[in-house]
């Protein structure tokens, strides 16, 4: 078992204990396992932390975005920033582009492997 | 190679024009003593424009806590300028064509660019505390006109253009130097200033590759020389080749912006322009295919 925060909290996660809001009215049961909509309705409550199983936080690594799909990305970026790196800013927008982008693509990975 | 540009700009006689309640609405604002409630009974008379400037001002562009019901109220609200230029963003964006054709221009891209580079000018302008965030956007979606221009009145020369983007894998402007002599950024600009549209405008439009030569309005044309960059870097839309023009680093000092600005403006960008495209584009998401910004990394 483990606290959670609640913005640390991941769709799938289970809970070891029951949530109630201010009022004491039960939100949520135990056993429950979370879905994105849950997590929205105890966010909209205010709840700060829940008790989830230890063994689903675990595996919620950091899902690695595809090496092949990075290296698309990277390549892609230098042609076309090609010729106009001689300058820290351009520089600075590449580094920042390349983040932005594999955020973008990481989320899009996830999306899809929930279906 | 290619035809002179004064012969290319009579040509420019025969584009489409401006809607005639923008060019009233631009003349009576030009008069000191027009009122918000005169302005407001022009734009009342078109209903499909005031429904949609309602939902652009009702929209995340703003974020007003109430619903404002009424142009007039709208105006009091955001101002005169801000109004017009609201007014001529949706209006543009009626006049040009929006989807592909067969082996054409690429429209859609041209647009999501347009406004992506729109939607960075006006993250640009809270950034460097400039107060006519309205304008920078008007002006960064009508920073690439000219290559409308270019694709429809200039088919042959563009389409030679598009070839030696594609052998060369450079900038647009470079190719259009080389064969037109002279670029769709001053087309662009001989353009809006024949539709009467503000030297703030104009500006901005017809330099935005060289920004360094701006004389009236360095600023705003350095916003969206530098919008244009962020737009490209961040792979919204299609500007016409996969290439990232060289940040002009007096654009740059004129800004006044710190490097630690870049994130946080590249980050701003994306919402901006997601609001932005629902707010312009109401059924985006049934027409398109993909909701808005997350349109797919496309093999061109």
């Amino acid at each position: 078992m483990a606290v959670v925060k609640l913005n640390d909290l991941k769709p799938g996660m289970k809970l070891t204990e029951p949530v109630f809001n201010i009022n004491g009215n039960l939100l949520l049961r135990e056993g429950v396992e979370l879905t994105a909509r849950h997590i929205s309705i105890l966010k909209a409550w205010g709840v700060s932390q829940v008790e989830v199983d230890s063994q689903e936080k675990t595996d919620q690594r950091k899902p690695e975005l595809n090496p092949q799909v990075l290296c698309a990305l990277q390549e892609r970026l230098r042609t076309k920033f090609f010729g106009v790196l001689n300058n820290e800013i351009m520089r600075e927008i590449m580094r920042i582009a390349e983040k932005q982008a594999i955020r973008k693509l990481m989320l899009a990975s996830t999306r899809e492997s929930r279906g | 190679m290619g035809r002179r540009l004064d012969t290319v700009l009579k040509q420019i006689y025969t584009l489409p024009t401006l809607p005639v309640v923008l060019t009233t609405v631009l003349e009576l604002i030009r008069n000191p003593k027009t009122s918000a409630a005169d302005i407001g009974r022009v734009i009342s008379k078109d209903q499909i424009l005031t429904a949609r400037l309602l939902k652009l001002v009702n929209s995340a562009f703003y974020g007003f806590p109430r619903r404002i019901s009424t142009v007039s109220h709208a105006i009091t609200v955001i101002g005169f300028d801000a109004l017009t230029n609201l007014i001529l963003a949706t209006s543009v964006l009626d006049i040009f064509p929006k989807e592909n054709q067969e082996g054409g221009f690429d429209y859609e891209g041209f647009w999501e660019h347009s406004i992506g580079t729109a939607a960075g000018a006006k993250v640009i302008a809270g950034f460097i505390s400039y107060n006519g965030k309205e304008e920078l956007f008007v002006a960064g979606l009508l920073h690439d006109i000219g290559k409308i221009v270019e694709a429809q009145f200039m088919q042959k020369e563009f389409l030679k253009v598009r070839e030696e983007i594609h052998n060369n894998a450079g900038l647009m402007v470079n190719e259009e130097a080389k064969i037109l002599g002279y670029t769709h950024a001053r087309i662009g600009g001989e353009l809006i200033d024949k539709w009467g549209l503000p030297a703030s405008l104009v500006e901005p439009v017809a330099l935005h590759h060289e920004p360094q030569l701006a004389r009236e309005f360095p600023r705003q044309t350095a916003a969206v020389h530098l919008a244009d960059i962020l737009c490209r870097a961040k792979d919204i839309g299609y500007g016409g080749d996969n290439k990232i023009p060289p940040l002009n680093p007096v654009a740059w000092e004129s800004l006044g912006l710190r490097i630690s600005d870049i994130e946080p403006i590249m980050e701003r960008m994306e919402t901006e322009f997601e609001a932005t495209i629902s707010a312009l584009y109401p059924s985006s998401t049934s027409e398109r295919g993909t909701p808005p910004g997350e349109q797919k990394w496309r093999e061109r």
